[in-house]
């Protein structure tokens, strides 16, 4: 009987096992790339185990203009998150504590531009954008990025706001506290938690953006996932320097990622998976 | 006094609504201008032409094909990331050594930056050097299938990666939904005597049946949009083989510069997305009740 379990037990680690290699291989493949000469990293059959070296990301790191996209994708993903946490938080405490008129209407409204392709909304404006001579500016990509993220952060805090007993705000009112005081210096910080979780969520999602990046910016703002398409050319991709210059992109946000996983799934299915 | 209640909460309301609402005017009201136009940025002027973009849209056979190749891309992605989302949440939902590690390590595919994903895929699937090819060679299933290079294959390819991507999603869905679950129905049935299928049947999948939902729903609006990986492994080639609505308008768009067009195809994309949503909202919103 306990030789059966044993065995049983093996089988199950073993198919763990098995989901996590299809899983990770991109990324240790791509980690153990980027410190590959180029010799090994086309060999076949695929090496493992190698000489490390530093020279792809020597090469990357050389490069003015990766330095130059990555202060841009530092700068646009940060100024439009805290542009966004801002409208959101305030949006998302009336909605959670205000009733009022067409309050549902609202929150269909909200969710539908989440709904919608970003696509749709790159036309126009990168139209208007090129009759007015703006395209290519900070102000517009963050603008933007900012756009792309209020829905769902709205949506989120919201779920972040209703679960703080509406009894303590409440208590606020009878000290003597005025909304705004209320929001700033009671609810805000109960829902610390929470904001930084959409802080880091919608970070995350600028970061990684490509559509919207690739079409907005040009020669002066361009991010880093727009930089990382131009080492493929017409004469061969840079496999080396690409893959340095992704483990680079990736491993902030991974960091970022893993480290508020409890609220990952909240905030992308918008509060719907507690 | 309710008049004053109104008042306060639009305030705070406000700026939100304003930012969202005027964009979305503009956005609808150029989206309408630039329909009716024939708007090239290549040219310098522009006419009226009422209807015609919409009229070359229904003869467009090119626009068609990526329609039902948006379908077929987001039909069977989500429906392979529902079913191995729900047999990993099912395989994982018991006790074992490393279990929380095993949800982190999970959370990397749809963490890691989109183009970066579908540039390694790429690498991966290359017909002489790839990691692919290699190891199918190794095990006996032909070591020379030309993965993004062939009509047939790339859509499946395509596929592939995006399943990659999102299963890990689905499952943090199913898995929540199954942690969330009372265990009460199950030990019924298990004391009525129910076999392990009739109590996955008539049990577990009724109960897990919102949060699949809610998978599906997140699942099929996203993958309609999914732009990043196609970009940059095939650019919907071979011969339009991965060409989605999405990827058409883009390239009419932005590499053809026929905004006017673009707008019509995206338009019509719109409302079919639109309609998808409303109907699966409201069925959705019955389920969860």
């Amino acid at each position: 009987m306990r030789k059966r379990n044993a065995a049983r037990s093996a089988l199950f680690y073993a198919g763990v096992a098995c989901l996590l290699v299809f899983f990770m291989v991109p990324l240790v493949w791509l980690i153990s790339t980027s410190f590959k000469n180029s010799r090994d990293a086309f060999a076949i059959p695929p090496k493992w185990l190698f000489q490390p070296t530093l020279d792809n990301y020597a090469n990357v790191f050389d490069r003015s203009d990766f330095f130059k996209a990555f202060g841009n994708s530092v700068f646009v993903s940060l100024v439009s998150t805290l542009l966004c946490l801002c409208l959101a938080a305030v949006t998302a405490y009336a909605l959670a504590y205000f009733q009022f008129p067409r309050k549902s209407k609202i929150m269909t409204f909200i969710l539908s531009s989440r709904v919608a392709p970003p696509i749709l909304m790159l036309l126009p404006v990168y139209f208007i954008s090129v009759q007015l001579g703006v395209n290519d500016s900070y102000a517009l990509l963050i603008f933007m990025y900012m756009l792309m993220n209020l829905p769902f952060a709205v949506l989120m805090l919201v779920t972040y706001f209703e679960d703080i007993p509406s009894e303590i705000r409440e208590a606020a009112f009878v000290d003597g506290c005025s909304e705004t005081r209320t929001f700033f210096k009671v609810i805000l910080p109960l829902a610390r938690g929470g904001l930084a979780a959409t802080f880091i969520l919608s970070m995350v999602l600028a970061w990684n953006e490509f559509l919207i990046g690739l079409v907005m910016t040009g020669k002066m703002t361009q991010t880093l996932p727009v930089l990382v398409t131009s080492f493929m050319t017409f004469q061969g991709t840079e496999w080396g320097p690409l893959s340095a210059a992704g483990t680079f992109i990736m491993l902030p946000m991974l960091v970022f990622g893993i480290f508020v996983q409890k609220h990952l799934v909240k905030g992308m299915t918008m509060g719907a998976v507690k | 006094m309710i008049r004053q209640l109104v008042n306060r909460s639009q305030a705070w309301i406000l700026p939100t609504m304003l930012v969202l609402g005027v964009m979305s005017a503009i956005v609808m009201g150029y989206s309408i201008y630039m329909a009716v136009r024939d708007i090239n940025l290549i040219k310098s002027a522009s006419s009226f032409v009422g209807a015609d973009n919409f009229s070359a849209l229904f003869q467009d056979a090119r626009a068609w094909g990526s329609l039902s190749r948006t379908v077929v891309f987001s039909v069977s992605a989500t429906a392979v990331e529902l079913l191995f989302g729900l047999g990993l949440a099912l395989y994982l939902n018991r006790p074992f050594f490393g279990r929380k590690l095993v949800r982190t390590l999970l959370l990397i595919p749809m963490i890691m930056t989109p183009v970066v994903s579908g540039l390694i895929w790429r690498v991966f699937y290359d017909p002489n050097n790839g990691i692919v090819n290699y190891y199918l060679g190794q095990l006996g299933l032909g070591d020379k299938h030309n993965w993004l290079g062939s009509t047939d294959l790339a859509m499946v390819s395509v596929i592939i990666a995006d399943v990659w991507q999102w299963t890990p999603f689905v499952f943090l869905i199913l898995a929540a939904g199954l942690d969330a679950m009372p265990s009460e129905p199950l030990e019924a049935a298990e004391v009525d005597g129910a076999s392990s299928f009739q109590r996955f049947y008539h049990v577990v999948l009724p109960l897990l049946a919102p949060s699949l939902m809610i998978a599906f729903l997140l699942r099929i609006i996203d993958s309609v949009k999914t732009f990043d990986i196609i970009y940059v492994m095939t650019r919907g080639g071979p011969s339009l083989a991965t060409e989605t609505t999405n990827m058409y308008a883009y390239i009419q768009g932005f590499n053809n510069f026929n905004i006017s067009y673009a707008t019509v195809i995206n338009l019509t994309i719109t409302v079919i997305i639109t309609f998808l949503f409303t109907t699966l909202y409201a069925r959705l919103s019955k389920a969860r009740r």
